[in-house]
């Protein structure tokens, strides 16, 4: 090659390395999320980065603290003042991004609008139970319901909108340019990936401190986690995986910051028919699973065993006992079962069971630490993962023997009823929409969780300790681990709490510091 | 061996008693790795700490160190263990499917050329189909079907594998069927099955013998491929291809779970492409690399 | 013409193939798909919607005619959406990363069989060839990784995976090509010494021309050809290639879509992106033949 020839070789290779230099981090704070929103309008959004954005950029009426209590945001107050009738008072001189007050007329005109076929919102089901939204004055309005419905209040932290953009007409413009009363303002969302929010000087809580927020997507762990370690990100929620957080935790540059979560992961049971049908087959499972050594290994620390699905933060919460593990009471329940060790320790199972798991590469895992805990008590157990609407459409159609899932935030303890009422297995007539998937049918705790739904909030607590008692004896899920709720930050963000349900409204509060 | 005739021996001297010599390092390097390969295989249960099923979860993606040599991967499966159990499935697929592949090929190519009409027009417009897949897609096509397991890798592997060496063993008869020797045999009265496999096949075998070499590392590579898709072997397995795929996962914190495994892998196919070359030349003195 | 009839006879044999495999299964092909605990109302809506309900020449006929009017769809109801527009938007997607793997093995090749030639027995010609033996022994799908590792990880200088901009191909094409580029290297190495031996070349280098003149215009000129043939049969091989390159990169070809679609135990998906794979790996053999007739009078002249 020719000096020209090779100076210009060096020169391309030089065009190239720069060009492969990645971009600069705009100014503000940087948040990465795993997908992109599904929808920035509450009304329509069903994943939780949706929910946890439109609700970001405008909030609802309550919010939950990490015990899942409701508590207050556009309404200072709430109360039941009957059985059927909640009334809200909100808050003075709220005031949307557009400048235009919020007041009692647009939280109306939101409800209606939700509750309204032609919106066609996958949420209207949720609110059937109210009858009436009634403006007493401007800062007040009454929810008139057609029976007594405690669970009601988890659903009302949907997002308030003004008033003329509830309804349809509003539909296109409300998603193209969302428009609330929370901290933070919509900028700009030039693709699916990108989405720039601004300070709003508004808010009822003053303006935040961070002038700027931005979220992008980044599909990919690894590069999520690589964005952190380069500082080219400030936050991400709930959205890196357990084995990367010991490396994070060394890291200088960046925090873990930790609550214990609301999700529930537990191992589901066909009840309908095979040796799961029996009760004593079910305890024998549970009490050859060793949950503490994964909660310490695979969570590192940022699990809790459960005991139920409510975990120990939750108001309605009552301590249980959960799965013990207990290999000789569960080779007892077998042989009384009609399950013998056909030769003895190792050898031949005495039963096998099949285990449906998600093809996500942590549940496999986890998946393959079961069979070998189950094997150690003569249970085979054969590892099935299926692509995740594969797996649903499985357990929707009681297709499944054994099956690994969790719920993700489990806040409303009437969850409970939509689990193991009867009337809630699914079935053709409610288009295989019920999720008591395991087919679970018990009188007795059909009776606890009616009462429990139309009680009053004092009395709810009990209630549904005598509900996880008859779950205790029924088992039709083996109780796994509360997963923590886990925040990576970077030095730039300070004072950011995470939320035990993974929100963003903690960003209110949160500051940005040069680093 | 009751015809050992004069004739006979004619017949048989262009396969025999050629020198079978390495002359190169290659060579040499090809045959120390398919030799440890196989001691590995046969060995690797008495040479692995672990049992390639144990689980321990406190060594979750620990890096190299005493208690795991090469490290540990995920739920704390020990990788050396997993590589060493691996080399033995490799091997095993590898060989069933260059065996099957090769008799089965052998055998249609050889008909197919012997007989020519419509066997040979029939067998190669089979092989046309074959070929007209890209390499691993009827593979991946198959096992998706079928599902994991040992077998079905070999079986997919075979069903795509045996079109080289027909297409070979065809070739081979249509040259060697006009040569004296088995002019000779036929004049003496052999039936058509005996000449086939007493005479044509034997010679053919060189070529064969050279393509299977080849054939070898690709098997390996492609039972590997597999499993990283997901389609090899069974979740749990040890298998090479398995445990690159679960490393990729980790690259992050463990990189050590993808290095090693692919490392064998390389090592393997290198060794084996190397023995190819040494075989051929050592078969085929005119074709000896400039 | 014989070339014509044999892609032909290739193509319907694959259509035979991927139409009627399910038939070949052994046992109930719904039960390896769907397991043994599914209901009977999924089994059959299976069976209906891959067709297995139906006598083998209906089969192939209802898979041929809905794949080919574009009206085929995905198997398991109830969300059943058409599978063509999903390989419209994979299939340039493939196209592009096996045509950039095939200008970088092409751009690295080259220049490395070339200098190896022209310093037969040197140093540059070990080195050269022994990245080249050793380029074709790494596996793909574990290359990739690596190249993650020190690329992306280490030095941060491209992404780990996806396929938003062209930083995100490098990586990807070059874990693709770097097997063929090895190869490549070998056969223009052996390409360039034949030409090299010519009387042509000894001629020019006797006339007094400057080396590098003798070695790439007369020389590499007329070792071009072999080369391209050789290029021409392999780009179908980087078709097959690009599925485990794609996995690994989260690239989302074919590849991806066909993986994606076993995992949902979609058979219709399966079935279409095979085809297509072989349609394009068929159309790719027939080119190079067309082009090589092109390109060689000698060939041209004989046919």
């Amino acid at each position: 090659m020719s000096p020209l020839h090779r100076r210009a070789a060096l020169g391309l290779l030089l065009a190239l390395v720069a060009g492969c230099r990645p971009e600069r981090p705009p100014d503000g704070i940087t948040v990465l999320v795993e997908a992109p929103p599904d929808s920035l309008d509450d009304r329509f959004a069903l994943t939780a980065i949706g929910q946890r954005i439109s609700q970001l950029i405008a909030p609802g009426l309550i919010t939950f603290d990490d015990t899942s209590t409701p508590v207050p945001s556009l309404a200072e107050a709430f109360r039941w003042r009957s059985p059927t009738v909640m009334e809200f008072t909100l808050r003075a001189g709220l005031t949307f991004h557009d400048g235009t007050a919020l007041t009692a007329e647009d939280v109306k005109a939101t409800y209606d609008s939700v509750r309204a076929r032609p919106l066609q919102s996958p949420k209207t089901h949720r609110y059937a139970p109210i009858q009436e939204v009634e403006v007493v004055d401007d800062r007040t309005v009454r929810f008139h319901l057609h029976r007594p419905y405690a669970p009601l209040l988890a659903e009302m932290s949907l997002s308030i909108l003004p008033s003329e953009r509830a309804g349809l007409e509003g539909v296109e413009l409300q998603a193209a340019h969302p428009v609330g009363a929370g901290a933070f303002r919509f900028e700009s969302q030039p693709d699916e990936e990108h989405l720039t929010l601004v300070s709003f000087e508004g808010f009822h809580g003053g303006a935040p401190a961070i002038p700027r927020l931005h979220f992008r997507v980044v599909r990919d762990e690894t590069t999520r986690v690589l964005e952190l370690l380069k500082g080219r990100a400030d936050l991400v929620n709930n959205a890196v995986s357990p084995a990367v957080l010991p490396m994070l935790r060394r890291e200088p540059g960046l925090r873990v910051l930790t609550r214990p979560g609301t999700g529930y992961a537990y191992l589901g049971f066909n009840l309908r028919s095979g040796p799961l049908a029996d009760a004593r087959v079910r305890r024998a499972v549970c009490h050859l699973l060793e949950v503490q050594p994964i909660v310490e290994h695979k969570f590192h620390g940022l699990a809790v065993p459960a005991t139920g699905m409510l975990p120990a933060t939750h108001w309605a919460h009552v301590p249980g006992e959960g799965c013990r593990y207990d290999a000789a009471e569960a080779a007892r329940l077998l042989d009384a079962a009609g399950y013998p060790d056909p030769d003895g320790p190792g050898g031949r199972p005495r039963l096998t069971l099949s285990l449906k798991v998600s093809t996500d590469r942590f549940r496999k895992s986890v998946a393959l630490v079961f069979k070998e805990q189950l094997a150690r008590g003569g249970v085979e157990l054969e590892v099935r993962s299926l692509e995740f609407g594969t797996l649903f459409s499985d357990i929707r159609r009681g297709n499944f023997e054994v099956v690994t899932l969790k719920w993700a935030s489990v806040m409303e303890p009437d969850l409970m009823r939509g689990v193991y009422h009867s009337s809630n297995v699914p079935t053709e007539g409610n288009h295989w929409g019920g999720w008591n998937r395991g087919a679970l049918k018990d009188a007795q705790l059909d009776a606890l969780l009616d009462e429990a739904s139309r009680a009053e909030h004092s009395e709810r607590k009990a209630l549904y300790a005598r509900a996880q008692a008859r779950l205790d004896t029924l088992l039709p899920y083996a109780p796994l681990w509360h997963e923590s709720s886990v925040a990576v930050v970077s030095r730039r963000l300070e004072g950011f709490e995470p939320s035990a349900h993974g929100l963003f409204t903690p960003l209110a509060r949160a500051r940005q510091v040069a680093p | 061996m009751s015809e050992a005739s004069p004739v006979a021996a004619v017949v048989s001297e262009p396969v025999a008693r050629r020198g079978f010599r390495l002359r190169t390092l290659g060579g040499w390097f090809g045959l120390g790795v398919a030799v440890l390969l196989v001691l590995t295989a046969l060995l690797g249960p008495w040479l692995s700490p672990y049992s390639p099923e144990a689980i321990e979860l406190s060594a979750e993606l620990a890096p190299p160190g005493p208690g795991h040599l090469l490290g540990a991967g995920e739920n704390g499966i020990d990788v050396l263990t997993h590589v060493l159990h691996g080399a033995r499935v490799s091997l095993v697929v590898a060989f069933f499917a260059v065996v099957v592949s090769a008799l089965v090929g052998a055998t249609l190519g050889a008909l197919a050329g012997y007989l020519g009409g419509l066997v040979d027009e029939g067998v190669m417009r089979v092989v046309d189909v074959l070929l007209a897949f890209p390499g691993i897609l009827l593979a991946i096509f198959i096992t998706s079907v079928l599902g994991p397991s040992l077998a079905n890798v070999v079986f997919a592997l075979s069903f795509t594998g045996w079109t080289g060496y027909a297409r070979l063993a065809r070739g081979q008869v249509l040259t060697l069927r006009e040569r004296e020797y088995v002019q000779a045999a036929r004049a003496l009265g052999s039936g058509s099955a005996r000449i086939l496999f007493r005479h044509l096949l034997p010679n053919a075998a060189g070529p064969l013998l050279i393509q299977a070499t080849f054939a070898f590392p690709g098997a390996i590579l492609a039972e590997a491929s597999l499993s990283f898709l997901g389609l090899g072997v069974p979740p749990g397995t040890p298998s090479w291809g398995a445990l690159v795929d679960q490393g990729t996962q980790y690259l992050l914190v463990a990189p050590h779970v993808a290095l090693f495994p692919g490392l064998a892998l390389a090592l393997t196919v290198l060794g084996f492409n190397f023995l190819g070359d040494a075989v051929r030349d050592a078969l085929d003195p005119k074709r000896v690399e400039r | 013409m014989r070339r014509a009839v044999s892609a032909s006879i290739a193509v319907v044999g694959a259509l035979l193939l991927v139409s009627l495999f399910l038939n070949l299964v052994p046992g109930d092909p719904i039960d390896v798909m769907l397991g043994e605990q599914a209901s009977e109302v999924d089994r059959e809506a299976l069976r209906r919607s891959v067709g297995l309900d139906q006598p083998w020449y209906t089969q192939l006929w209802t898979f041929t005619r809905a794949f080919v009017t574009g009206e085929l769809r995905t198997s398991l109801p109830p969300f059943q959406k058409k599978v063509l527009p999903a390989i419209g938007e994979a299939l340039p997607k493939t196209l592009l990363l096996t045509l950039a793997s095939l200008l970088i093995s092409v751009a690295l090749a080259i220049p490395l069989g070339v200098a190896a030639a022209a310093r037969k027995g040197t140093a540059v010609d070990s080195a050269a060839m022994g990245v080249a033996v050793a380029g074709v022994a790494l596996p793909r799908f574990w290359l990739g990784p690596m190249l993650i590792i020190v690329f992306a990880l280490w030095l941060d200088w491209l992404p780990v995976s996806g396929a938003e901009s062209w930083r995100h191909l490098v990586l990807p094409s070059l874990t693709l090509g770097t097997a063929l580029a090895a190869f490549l290297s070998r056969m223009t190495r052996a390409a360039m010494l034949e030409t090299l031996r010519e009387d042509f070349v000894t001629t020019a280098r006797a006339k007094g021309l400057h080396p590098r003149v003798v070695l790439w215009k007369h020389a590499f000129r007329n070792a071009l050809l072999p080369i391209l043939t050789v290029l021409g049969l392999e780009f179908g091989g980087l078709l097959g290639g690009a599925i485990v390159t794609e996995k690994v990169f989260a690239w989302p070809g074919m590849g991806t879509l066909l993986l994606t679609a076993i995992e949902k135990r979609d058979y219709n998906t399966v079935r279409a992106t095979v085809l297509v794979f072989t349609l394009c790996y068929v159309l790719v053999n027939a080119l190079t033949d067309v082009a090589y007739t092109l390109v060689d009078p000698r060939v041209r002249r004989r046919s």
